[in-house]
């Protein structure tokens, strides 16, 4: 009896040892299965929230690269209207530099040697005759159209166009424009105001001195004189720009 | 015999007034310590109607066979194996075969009695007779 007794005692022990333990498993798994749920519409909620906290900057970041265009644009357009003003200026600087044909009201001032009167000093005082006082010389050409330069426009001789580095030379026999050999008649095409010019034709001194010899002068004033373009080129080998910050 | 049964309906009582819900990770493993308990329970009663009980081997049996399922329960989660239900099984199918036992047990000892006390009241009858 004794030891059956003791060892109901541990059977009993050990019963209400698994009763408690029945008990905390049971109310445990209760726990973690609202636990379980608990997390898991957290883990949603969770999940939810980084969704749209992804969809809110990527809206943000839609209406940076939306605002990254459209200063883009505006800048590509601030840019073309540069780049259009560069084009004008350089279509400018093109028609300055006589990098076009051009064409405009003016004057065609046209000069000849005097065969005439070059063949009448000849018959009537050949001692006296001298050849060079009856042909057109680089110097008429040059002085005339110096002398008309602050109010012409476009120049050309026998369309060869002049320009700020241009010449005009005598070698030997011939005139030389811009390196071109040119023969007469001469015809200076000047665009420009044609009164203007024609007056200014007038005054000068050069001009007097060739009707004092009889040189034949013929002045035209059309409407529209046609300039062809410079077909040289610029030199620019000892050329360096001053640095632009350096001047300001 | 029935302190235990007794036992067992004050330590569901207890539990009741005392159980605050553990940790969910533990309660995978409170549950298989649960069914080793009962196992052991069973068990001993089951020895103890076939007479060879021994408050040692019960001890022992009830505490290693609820840590090693609690231990197989763990290395299982560490493996990513339902492991544990090994455990489940195997306590369950000793949970029904020790309450055969049982079963048998007790209706073997009540017809035995019934057969004890018949043949006692036939010889009492005879001894009157």
């Amino acid at each position: 009896m004794q030891k059956i007794t003791s060892n109901t005692l541990v059977m009993t022990i050990i019963a209400v040892a698994v009763g408690i333990l029945v008990v905390f498993a049971i109310y445990s798994n209760k726990a973690s299965v609202g636990q379980q749920t608990d997390s898991s519409s957290d883990y949603l909620i969770k999940q939810i929230k980084d969704l749209e906290d992804e969809a809110d900057s990527l809206e943000k970041q839609i209406i940076a690269t939306r605002s990254q265009i459209e200063e883009l644009q505006t800048e590509q357009k601030n840019s073309q209207t540069i780049i259009s003003k560069d084009e004008e200026k350089l279509s400018n600087l093109n028609l300055m530099a006589g990098f076009t044909d051009l064409n405009g009201p003016g004057i065609i001032i046209t000069l000849d040697d005097n065969i005439e009167g070059a063949e009448l000093a000849k018959k009537t005082n050949p001692s006296t005759y001298q050849p060079e006082n009856f042909i057109v010389h680089d110097k008429d050409l040059l002085y005339i159209v110096k002398a008309l330069s602050n109010i012409s426009e476009a120049v050309a001789i026998n369309d060869i166009r002049l320009v700020n580095n241009s010449h005009i030379r005598c070698v030997g026999t011939v005139i030389m424009v811009n390196s071109t050999r040119v023969a007469p008649p001469y015809e200076i095409k000047i665009i420009g105001n044609a009164d203007e010019l024609e007056t200014a034709l007038y005054e000068c001194s050069r001009y007097k001195y060739l009707v004092q010899y009889d040189m034949p002068i013929k002045v035209e004033k059309p409407e529209d004189i046609t300039i062809p373009a410079y077909s040289g080129a610029y030199s620019s080998k000892y050329l360096q720009l001053v640095p632009q910050d350096k001047n300001n | 015999m029935w302190l235990p049964i007794f036992g067992l309906i004050i330590g569901i009582i207890l539990g009741i007034s005392f159980a605050f819900p553990l940790p969910a990770i533990y309660a995978e493993y409170l549950s298989i310590a649960v069914l080793a308990g009962l196992d052991s329970i069973l068990g001993g009663w089951r020895a103890g109607l076939e007479g060879k009980f021994k408050s040692e081997i019960l001890l022992s049996g009830f505490f290693i066979n609820a840590a090693i399922a609690a231990l197989l329960a763990y290395l299982g989660d560490l493996l990513g194996l339902d492991l544990y239900l090994a455990a489940v099984i195997v306590f369950g199918l000793r949970i029904f075969n020790n309450i055969s036992s049982i079963r048998r047990g007790l209706i073997e000892r009540y017809l035995h009695r019934k057969k004890q006390q018949a043949i006692a009241e036939t010889s009492v009858k005879d001894q009157q007779e």
